[in-house]
Parts: structure tokens; C-alpha cells; sequence
């Protein structure tokens, strides 16, 4: 009883040592390299929000695939009915200095067009408070990290990280984020503007897990220089779904999710 | 005949199919648009009403697709009534897609210009007052692709020949014949006869790879804009249109670099079909380019630039047309209000003619299923296909739902 007493308290104390160790980029790289299947299914539903509170809806469907390091990921656009059919495909790299390849089908045009993927990820996302970089995944190096504290948020114990970006282009001039030391997930995210005020806002709630992983259910973020904002809801998630690589092709964006 | 029978195909497939496919869904989508336009004098230039039907049915491997339009015309009687826009079946294996029937098909990355686009015709019936994707017209055609990794291969066979639809009836304010020039006469349309002879085949292999798209695309086929004389048989005004054989080998490519994303195209084409002074038709090479750059800036403004030029190569002085036509393009879009609204005007600019064709719209998204559109198309200059519709300027409103 005792040994086992002494067992515990050492590896709480190896742990207290690690987590102390640990600098904001070690925080930024474990939860990028946080478990997530090599293959991902997911339905997004947005609702988008303005000062009135009239409501907008967008839905889509969602496939990724870990290559190595990087990431490919294809969307299909359902509703409104004016953009579905339209296809997005993106192949993001980890290197900070390769730009992202962006593909964009436009059913309408019968077209595939081939967009910036460096200019794409600061515009939002179909009108959203989202940008494309926030829908995609941003390279760890992109930023310089720094962990602040930790604090405790709705009963669980977070991270507090300070990123900025090294790239002055970025529209934001830092974001601070809290992460659950549990599960390595986001739960909130602060970003700043280039004057240095409070732009957008990001919750994440509904954090369960799906088929042994960590995943999200709902994300909302609010502009709240703009009183406009966004509810994302994650649907059906599915993980080492059985896919091909050959799905994140051009030929598939234009063939159009069934 | 053979239309009749490619939509009996398309009607009766999706019934008798279904109890063959193994169906995961049927979707029905489409929209509802009503179109009006007036130029400075208060004449409608145009007016209409439709309703755009798609239907889906199959599953992730084999589908069928139709689409159809159903027009309310009031300026142009013979475009009421309903039009099969698409109707094919499509197929999907592991390295293979085969897409039978009524398609569009589109090459190259040109916008609003055609260098190797060259496989489906375009409807010029209000001339390019309409949205682009309304102005696309399908061919009958057999298409194969095969893909390995980021590698696609396109063999297309089309037996049916489809030419572009030019506005010449005399009613028609877009019109290319003057009717204050040319009031009466007949118009004899030479189309290729249906034989397997007429067929036209073409090949493109294409390639996206990171950082760098390109293609490499042949097509043998006709001129599918017609060759149009006016001469006068035994007392009676002739309008006659010709089509004739050609050939073209071509390319594009795209690469982005930044913020900015550089498009080129280019084609030989060979025995293309001109006019010459006297009333014939001479058979040259000719040599097309495009060179275009896209600028993503910040805050949901988007640039594109284009310029574009013919040079006929063995060039003889009796040909109406320049030895070099050149022209340029600008399209600018902003979106504001998060998306709610965007702004837009594509302009082309004739260089050889001077004269331009801008179109300015406002569209204004009330909810997901609800467009308001308003506009002006404003003409400049009096010479080259601008200029011939220099009194066509004109403001226009639009509204769609869509479903």
C-alpha cells in the first residue's frame, strides 16, 4: 500500500515537472499532434448571425486525410441552394514556407479554378466568422507560442497560450487560446486585431469522444466589433473512415459528393 | 429526330434504372429567375421568366443527371417553351469516369474567352447580356477520363454537331444583322450533315500538381461559329452560314505565386475559316494566347486580368478581319456585409476596335434562397462586335430563388 502510495506520487510529480517543462509551442505541437485517425468524415452545419439576429445557414460535407505531415482536405457544399454542388479541395503543408494548393469547383461554370493559397486563408469562409485558416489547419511554426498560466475554464484545467503570427500579413496581431489538459483540445480562443482590440471570440463545447477520439461538437465565434457571429455545429463525425487518396483529386471535385 | 430520342433517353433512364442501380438518393434542386432589361430609349431589350429543373438519381459510383429549363419569353417567342440544357449518365471505377449524353464541357482556364475551350459552343441569342453559365451550351457527347495520382486523361467523341446560336433573327434587339440595312431575306443554314464523318474527337491530358496546373489538349473539329454571307439568289437576300473543318493543339497552365495566381493558354489552330472581302472563305493557321493573373486580395476583393490575341499566321490582305486581334479583360468582385452583397463588373476591351462591353451588378442575397440582382451593361465605341450594339447599353434587374 505504501510502495504503491509512493509509485503514485512520483508520477504525479514526473507529470507536474513535464507540464512545467513545457513550452507554449511543446502545448501547440501536442495538440496538433493529438490523435485524430489518419482519415475524418464530418457534416458541418453553420448558422450565421448578424446584429438583428437574422439567421443564414450553410452545410457541407467533409472528408480529410493525414499525408505524412500534411493534410488533404475536400468539402462539398448542400445548402444554400445557389452554392451547392461547389467543391473546395485543399492540400495543406506543414512546412511554413510552402503555400497551401487551393481548388475551387464551380458547378455552375462546370469549372475547377485554381485560387491563391496564400491570400484565401485571411478572407472568411462563405460569409462566415471563420476564415478558411480557421476552417483549415495552421502550421505550428507559423506563430511563436508562449504559455501565459494555467487556469481553470468550466472545471477543467487549461493552457493559457499567447501566439502571434511571424508573418505581419496575418489580419490578427495575437490570439490566446485555452486548452484542455485533459484531451489537448481547444475551448477557447481570443483574437486580437492590429490595433490590438478584441476582434473575434471562439467557444468550443460538446467535447466528447467518437470512436476513441477527441472531438468537438459545436464552435461559435463572435465578432464582436462586427455583433456578428457564427454557430458551428459538427454532425456524424466519423474517424479512419475507409477512403482513398485519390478522393482529394481534382477529378472528384468535379464529380460532385452523391 | 435524335433530339427526341436523347430526351425520350433521359426521361425513361432514371425509371428504368432505378430498379438496376443500387440508389442511395434522388435529389431535385434548381431555381426561378425573372430577367427584364431596358436600354436608354426605354425599349425592352429583354424580358423573360424561367424555371431551372435539375435531377439527380443514382449513388456515389453511377448517376443520371438532367437538367432542363422552362422559359416565359415575351420579346423572344421562339425561346419560350422548355429546353433540355444537360441529360447524361455518368459512370466512376476506381481509375475511370464515362459520362454518356447531353454535356457541357469545358477546357482551358480562360474566363469568357475561348483559346482551347473549344468543345462546347456558346449561345450568343442576347450576346454576352446573361450570366456566363447561362450562355454555355451542351454537346452530345461520349467523354472517358482516366485518373492516376493527380494525373486526368479526357478522350472526347461528339458525333452530333452543335454550332453557336447567333442572334439573326431581324426581331431580336441583339440581332447581328442591321435591320434598317437588311430587312428581308432567308437564311440557309449549311450545317455538317449527321454522319459519322462530321464526328469530332479530342484529347486532353491534364496534370495538378502542388504548385503548378497544367494541360495539353487537341481537338479536331469545325469552326462552330458559322462563316456568315449575305448574297442575293435569283431576287431573294440570302443569309447563308458555313462551317467548316479545323484542328487545334493546345495548352494551358496555372500556377499560383502569393497572393497572385498566373493563368496561360495558348492554341495553334489549323485551316480556320475566315472571310475575306469578296464573299469567300479562306482556310488559315492561326496562332491563340492568353495570358492572365488573378490577384486574391485581402477583405473579399478579387482581380482578373486578361489579355488575350489572334494572329493568323499566313495572313492574305482580302481578309475582313486584322492580321492580330487582341483583347482585354477585367473582372473585379468585392463582397461585403459578410457575403451578403457583392459587387461586380467584368469589362472587355476590344484593342483593334477600341469599343468595350462592361457589365456592372449589384447582388444582394435577402436570405439563402433569395437574390436580388441589378445592373447595367454599358457598350462603347461603334466599331467590332461591340460597337455593332453601341444603342444596346442597358439597365437591367433580375431576382432568383433557388431550391
Amino acid at each position: 500500500m505504501r510502495q504503491l502510495f509512493i509509485i503514485q506520487l512520483l508520477v504525479l510529480a514526473s507529470l507536474s515537472i513535464n507540464a512545467q517543462d513545457l513550452s507554449g509551442r511543446d502545448i501547440m505541437q501536442k495538440v496538433k499532434d493529438r490523435p485524430d485517425g489518419d482519415t475524418r468524415y464530418s457534416e458541418l452545419v453553420m448558422k450565421l448571425i448578424n446584429k438583428r439576429g437574422r439567421t443564414r445557414e450553410r452545410k457541407m460535407k467533409s472528408y480529410s486525410m493525414d499525408i505524412g505531415k500534411d493534410k488533404r482536405t475536400i468539402m462539398f457544399f448542400e445548402y444554400p441552394g445557389d452554392v451547392k454542388g461547389t467543391g473546395f479541395l485543399t492540400w495543406d503543408y506543414d512546412k511554413v514556407d510552402k503555400d497551401d494548393d487551393k481548388w475551387l469547383y464551380l458547378p455552375a461554370m462546370k469549372k475547377t479554378r485554381r485560387i491563391s493559397g496564400s491570400s484565401a486563408k485571411k478572407d472568411y469562409f462563405m460569409g462566415s466568422d471563420f476564415t478558411y485558416d480557421d476552417m483549415g489547419s495552421r502550421s505550428v511554426d507559423e506563430d511563436t507560442h508562449k504559455l501565459l498560466k494555467e487556469e481553470i475554464l468550466d472545471g477543467k484545467k487549461c493552457w493559457v497560450i499567447e501566439s502571434k503570427p511571424k508573418n505581419s500579413d496575418e489580419i490578427y496581431s495575437k490570439k490566446i487560446s485555452w486548452i484542455r489538459q485533459d484531451c489537448l483540445m481547444f475551448v477557447r480562443v481570443k483574437y486580437y486585431d492590429k490595433m490590438n482590440k478584441l476582434h473575434r471570440e471562439l467557444n468550443i463545447s460538446d467535447i466528447k469522444k467518437v470512436d476513441g477520439f477527441w472531438t468537438k461538437g459545436s464552435l461559435v465565434m463572435k465578432n464582436v466589433q462586427k455583433k456578428h457571429s457564427t454557430k458551428m455545429f459538427i454532425k456524424n463525425p466519423k474517424f479512419n473512415v475507409d477512403i482513398d487518396k485519390s478522393l482529394f483529386s481534382i477529378s472528384n471535385l468535379e464529380m460532385g459528393e452523391f | 429526330m435524335y433530339r427526341t430520342l436523347f430526351i425520350s433517353l433521359f426521361i425513361l433512364l432514371p425509371i428504368v434504372s432505378k430498379a438496376q442501380m443500387s440508389i442511395k438518393r434522388t435529389r431535385f434542386n434548381g431555381f426561378i429567375d425573372t430577367y427584364h432589361a431596358v436600354n436608354n430609349y426605354q425599349d425592352f431589350l429583354s424580358s423573360r421568366t424561367r424555371f431551372r429543373g435539375e435531377f439527380k438519381i443514382g449513388n456515389s459510383k453511377s448517376y443520371l443527371f438532367t437538367s432542363f429549363n422552362l422559359t416565359h419569353n415575351n420579346l423572344l417567342k421562339d425561346e419560350t417553351g422548355i429546353k433540355l440544357l444537360e441529360a447524361f449518365y455518368s459512370y466512376k471505377a476506381k481509375n475511370i469516369n464515362l459520362k454518356i449524353g447531353r454535356q457541357i464541357i469545358i477546357w482551358g482556364v480562360a474566363d469568357g474567352l475561348r483559346i482551347t475551350d473549344k468543345v462546347s459552343p456558346m449561345d450568343y441569342t442576347e450576346f454576352l447580356a446573361r450570366d456566363y453559365d447561362d450562355i454555355r451550351l451542351a454537346v452530345d457527347a461520349f467523354k472517358f477520363r482516366y485518373t492516376k495520382d493527380n494525373m486526368k486523361l479526357d478522350f472526347v467523341f461528339i458525333p452530333i454537331f452543335e454550332s453557336f446560336n447567333l442572334p439573326i433573327n431581324k426581331d431580336n434587339p441583339w440581332s447581328i444583322i442591321n435591320p434598317k440595312l437588311l430587312n428581308k431575306y432567308e437564311v440557309v443554314d449549311n450545317k455538317p450533315k449527321f454522319k459519322l464523318d462530321n464526328s469530332e474527337l479530342g484529347i486532353r491530358l491534364s496534370y495538378n500538381l502542388p504548385g503548378i496546373d497544367f494541360s495539353l489538349s487537341s481537338l479536331y473539329t469545325w469552326n462552330k461559329i458559322p462563316i456568315i454571307r449575305a448574297s442575293k439568289v435569283q431576287d431573294k437576300m440570302m443569309i447563308i452560314k458555313d462551317y467548316k473543318r479545323m484542328f487545334f493543339i493546345g495548352g494551358d497552365i496555372s500556377k499560383p505565386i502569393g497572393e497572385f495566381v498566373i493563368r496561360g493558354e495558348g492554341a495553334i489552330n489549323f485551316k480556320k475559316a475566315f472571310l475575306t472581302k469578296t464573299n469567300n472563305i479562306l482556310r488559315k493557321k492561326s496562332l491563340e494566347y492568353l495570358l492572365g493573373i488573378d490577384w486574391y486580395a485581402s477583405n473579399e476583393w478579387v482581380f482578373m486580368c486578361q489579355y488575350s490575341n489572334q494572329t493568323i499566321l499566313d495572313y492574305n490582305k482580302s481578309m475582313v478581319c486584322d492580321k492580330n486581334m487582341s483583347l482585354l479583360t477585367l473582372n473585379i468582385t468585392k463582397k461585403i456585409f459578410n457575403s451578403t452583397t457583392k459587387l461586380s463588373d467584368f469589362t472587355y476591351y476590344d484593342i483593334n476596335n477600341n469599343s468595350s462591353f462592361s457589365r456592372f451588378s449589384i447582388d444582394y442575397s435577402l436570405s439563402d434562397q433569395l437574390h436580388f440582382i441589378a445592373g447595367y451593361d454599358c457598350f462603347i465605341g461603334d466599331k467590332g462586335k461591340f460597337g455593332l450594339y453601341k444603342d444596346n447599353s442597358e439597365y437591367w434587374l433580375k431576382a432568383k430563388y433557388t431550391f
